[in-house]
């Protein structure tokens, strides 16, 4: 399924909380959405999911709005990051609603997932701990067979083991199903190794939406060191800058190619293009949008 | 593409039901206890003395009950079928599944409905089973049951849903279903109270918004009444299965309101904004109204709360117990500007209890004043226009070319004698420039003058007499003058008089009860049955001739005055009915009949009526003071 969204606007109390957000998912994509605490990720979740009616813009799933849309939520599956289960019900209990509501709920595959999760169907679900609460929150998800994903810092709480079991069926789904996934993050680490694709928000915009790949390729970190008198050529694009003794570390806007003949043609001592991790495109992409990591001296 | 709207789901309507059912369970116990059982106590502790052999009385008196069950158990399944809307989390859980909100709304709604209707039916089916082959009940007495539980559910679960709808609150929303319930009971009441403390003479006729409180409008118009009959035998019995039971029209009618009130809320909460969870209101538009009717309604509220806690009387002292004095309040400017005070505190407290639960804040106070100042304006304004009389509502007296007639309420007709009119008015007038005296007086005699005038309008007004203290003169004082009014002949005439025409066949029944000193001076009492003719015959040779010449009947209410000397020990009982026009017909004196009563002391004077009852009757007739000093004679020898 594929998530377009455009000039989407909500206000909370005049809050603008999305403020002509857009953002655009292909089908089969794992979309990773970042930003700073108050970005406005989960209200544009909320507004994936159907909970929230927007002032104004358009959220459609497959050329079809989400709001009041059954046909299209019975073929999205939402994961909150705070999941809320009937006081006394067990997964039984939830898997049954599951089952009577969503039309593509696969028993078979619902059946294999217990084995994966391992968990006791009949016990209360307030009575699990966090962790066995999300993956029965995803045992539930995964077995209606949903054509998207959208997952808001899913798998808090997840050992480590389990995280990596469940991105393997959820990848698994996208590879043979062509499922599409959203899904928001504060773990760039996590996002960096499933994700294909890359938005940033920031103040209810879309700061930067592109492959993760094009991301990484659209800027540098570079460390090199220069004789006495040497300089940076003219017209670089420096997103942050350090230096240690002779040693400088510089993170560039450009192509690695382009940047590197650039500094070549400057003859340093030294030069290593050094390839940026998510977390370091998410600092300095929101660094260039007014979010400057400060040096905190305590 | 959209699926078709439906207004169900079983899926979800099966999971509160697998999730509440201790909700209706419990109900549906009370109303075992209710119907069934109350009936079978009732026949089990009536049946030694039984008259006649139906419980139908029980049977409508739970039906009544069923205001208060309904009231309580509308709010309960509102609660649980709406809760989902109150917390973030499931709020948000139940608007990512794939269901529509009109489906989400009905199914919620009629999961909470028909459980409740069907345990109604359910009670009043076992209770046919167990009492109507018997005879014990009648269909008649059942079904009617039936329509007031499915009437006063329909009526305030509807409301109760509305409720839910307007609040985002678990916590609030039962205040809010009270409160929205008993608002224009409790703001009129108070309204008029606040008016009757600065307005001198205010008088207002009976409640007009009660209606719009279900809880007090349901009461006040469901009755039963037992229809009683003179039997073949001249016995005065009730009939079997005779009950009347008014008011289910009334009940009909809020039903419709509380199914119009649902589709309100249908219409809502497919609007409704799923982010206002937890919030105390949940229409953004309703904030404003919900601030500034807390305000005024708080001002009215405590105004009265603390006016009747000094003071006594008003609203609040007949809800709960104050320990206000009940001697009086204060008056003239300071009156005015103690309840002006109030007011203005009372619109405070109210504003920004209501901005707080707004905004979930106590810090409210900076920057919000504008609308408080607008409150206080009004209510100021309003005041002020009562306190300096700008209608001119307080010196207004009729003239007497304006008055088609006038109604005192110690006399049951209509005054139109010129010389009654102009003595009304000179006592009316006299009140007004006394005002001084029956200003802040919380107790007294109330005089209600009620003038019809010719133009087509009327002209009431209220006022409390002081009384006057043991051992004090009367003469010269408001409540001298009043007494006089009272006891001119044609107020005597009126109360002496009956609408129903005195004839045999219309007498219910008659005595004159005396009371007399015993051999061993005790106070005794005994009444002499009259027959009908002889009772025509007193009202007609004694009664009126002195009623007309007004010398019977007298009403004293001095503490100097001439009861002790001018009062008979008797008094004459009158009680008519019309009865049906079909002799055979055992109903003839239905207690639902027109009926009419008469009950007077005979005085010294009453000439004519003194004369008929020594010539009929063999008792002694004393003056109330002979009788006291006969007494007192025995007492100290």
């Amino acid at each position: 399924m594929m998530i377009e969204v455009k000039n989407l606007v909500k206000s909370f109390d005049g809050f603008r909380a999305l403020d002509g957000l857009s953002l655009t998912v292909p089908k089969g994509a794992v979309y990773g959405l970042v930003g700073p605490n108050g970005a406005g990720k989960s209200t544009l979740i909320r507004h994936l999911a159907g909970i929230y009616r927007q002032d104004s813009g358009e959220v459609m799933v497959d050329g079809e709005p989400v709001f009041e849309n059954p046909a299209v939520k019975r073929r999205i599956a939402y994961i909150p990051d705070d999941i809320f289960y009937y006081t006394q019900a067990s997964i039984h209990d939830m898997m049954n609603l599951a089952r009577s509501l969503y039309p593509d709920f696969d028993a078979e595959r619902s059946r294999k997932l217990g084995e994966l999760f391992r968990l006791d169907e009949r016990r209360p679900i307030r009575k699990l701990s966090k962790g066995m609460q999300k993956q029965a929150a995803f045992w539930i998800a995964l077995s209606q067979r949903p054509e998207l994903v959208v997952l808001d810092e899913p798998v808090d709480g997840l050992d480590p083991v389990m995280r990596r079991q469940v991105w393997s069926v959820l990848l698994a789904d996208v590879e043979e199903n062509g499922t599409t996934v959203l899904v928001s993050s504060h773990n760039l680490r996590e996002l960096e190794d499933v994700c294909d694709h890359v938005g940033i928000m920031n103040h209810g915009r879309m700061l930067i939406e592109r492959g993760l790949s094009e991301l990484q390729e659209n800027l540098v970190k570079i460390q090199l060191a220069y004789p006495d008198g040497g300089m940076l050529p003219e017209g670089l694009e420096i997103l942050h800058r350090s230096a240690t003794g002779r040693l400088q570390q510089l993170i560039l806007r450009g192509k690695a190619e382009e940047l590197s003949a650039k500094l070549a043609a400057t003859q340093p001592l030294f030069m290593d293009l050094v390839p940026l991790t998510l977390e370091e495109i998410f600092i300095y992409e929101l660094g260039g949008a007014g979010h400057e990591v400060a040096d905190i001296v305590l | 593409m959209k699926s078709r709207i439906s207004f169900f789901n079983a899926a979800v309507s099966r999971n509160y039901l697998r999730r509440f059912w201790p909700l209706w369970i419990i109900y549906f116990v009370l109303l075992l206890l209710m119907l069934p059982g109350t009936v079978s106590t009732w026949i089990q502790n009536s049946a030694p003395y039984m008259l006649f052999d139906t419980a139908d009385l029980p049977v409508y008196r739970s039906g009544i009950a069923t205001v208060y069950l309904s009231f309580f158990t509308g709010i309960a399944a509102a609660m649980a079928m709406f809760h989902y809307l109150y917390q973030t989390r499931s709020c948000g859980m139940m608007n990512t599944l794939p269901i529509r909100r009109e489906t989400m709304f009905g199914t919620a709604f009629l999961t909470g409905l028909v459980p409740l209707l069907a345990a109604d039916v359910l009670a009043a089916g076992i209770t046919a089973l167990l009492y109507l082959p018997g005879g014990q009940v009648t269909a008649l007495a059942l079904g009617k049951w039936l329509l007031m539980a499915v009437f006063t559910n329909l009526a305030f679960y509807g409301f109760a849903v509305l409720c839910a709808v307007l609040t985002g609150s678990l916590l609030v929303l039962p205040a809010v279903y009270v409160v929205l319930n008993l608002t224009a009971f409790v703001a009129e009441n108070c309204a008029r109270d606040i008016l009757c403390y600065v307005v001198y003479g205010m008088a207002l006729r009976g409640a007009y918004l009660s209606f719009l409180s279900p809880p007090v409008g349901m009461l006040n118009s469901l009755n039963v009444s037992n229809v009683t009959a003179l039997t073949q035998e001249g016995v005065y019995e009730p009939i079997r299965g005779a009950y009347t039971l008014s008011g289910l029209g009334a009940l009909a009618a809020y039903a419709a309101a509380g199914l119009a009130l649902s589709a309100a809320a249908l219409l809502l909460y497919r609007r409704r904004q799923m982010e206002t969870a937890t919030d105390v209101v949940a229409i953004p538009v309703l904030k404003p109204v919900f601030k500034y009717c807390l305000s005024v309604g708080t001002a009215l509220v405590l105004t009265n709360l603390i006016y009747a806690w000094f003071f006594g009387g008003g609203l609040m002292s007949r809800i709960v117990y104050l320990p206000g004095s009940a001697g009086g309040s204060l008056a003239g400017r300071a009156n005015a500007l103690l309840v002006l005070a109030l007011l203005l505190i009372g619109a405070l407290v109210g504003y920004f209890a209501a901005e707080m639960l707004i905004q979930k804040t106590v810090r409210v106070f900076r920057g919000k004043w504008k609308g408080l100042f607008a409150v206080w304006a009004v209510l100021a304004a309003l005041l002020l226009l009562c306190e300096f009389d700008v209608t001119g509502y307080e010196t207004r007296v009729p003239e007497p070319g304006e008055v088609r007639s006038v109604h005192l309420n110690m006399a049951r007709d209509e005054l139109t004698e010129p010389e009654s009119v102009e003595a009304v008015l000179r006592f009316h007038r006299e009140l007004i420039d006394r005002r001084g005296e029956c200003e802040g007086q919380m107790t007294g005699y109330t005089a209600i003058l009620e003038y019809e005038l010719l133009d087509g309008g009327t002209l009431r007004r209220s006022y409390a007499i002081p009384v006057i203290p043991d051992g004090e003169s009367a003469e010269g004082t408001l409540l001298r003058q009043l007494e006089e009014l009272i006891n001119m002949p044609e107020v005597i005439l009126s109360r002496a008089s009956l609408t129903t025409p005195v004839t045999e066949e219309n007498v219910f029944s008659a005595s004159v009860y005396y009371n007399y000193v015993d051999a061993n001076g005790n106070w005794q009492g005994s009444s002499y049955m009259l027959s009908r003719a002889e009772a025509v015959e007193l009202y007609e040779q004694g009664i009126l001739p002195d009623a007309r010449a007004g010398r019977i009947a007298y009403n004293w209410i001095t503490p100097d005055s001439a009861y002790y000397d001018r009062t008979t020990n008797c008094e004459i009982n009158l009680e008519l009915r019309l009865p049906s026009e079909d002799p055979e017909n055992l109903n003839r004196y239905a207690t639902r009949a027109p009926w009419d009563s008469l009950y007077i002391t005979v005085s010294t004077d009453s000439e004519n009526t003194l004369r008929w009852l020594r010539g009929h009757t063999d008792f002694e007739i004393h003056t109330q003071r002979e009788l006291e000093e006969l007494a007192d004679r025995f007492a100290f020898g």
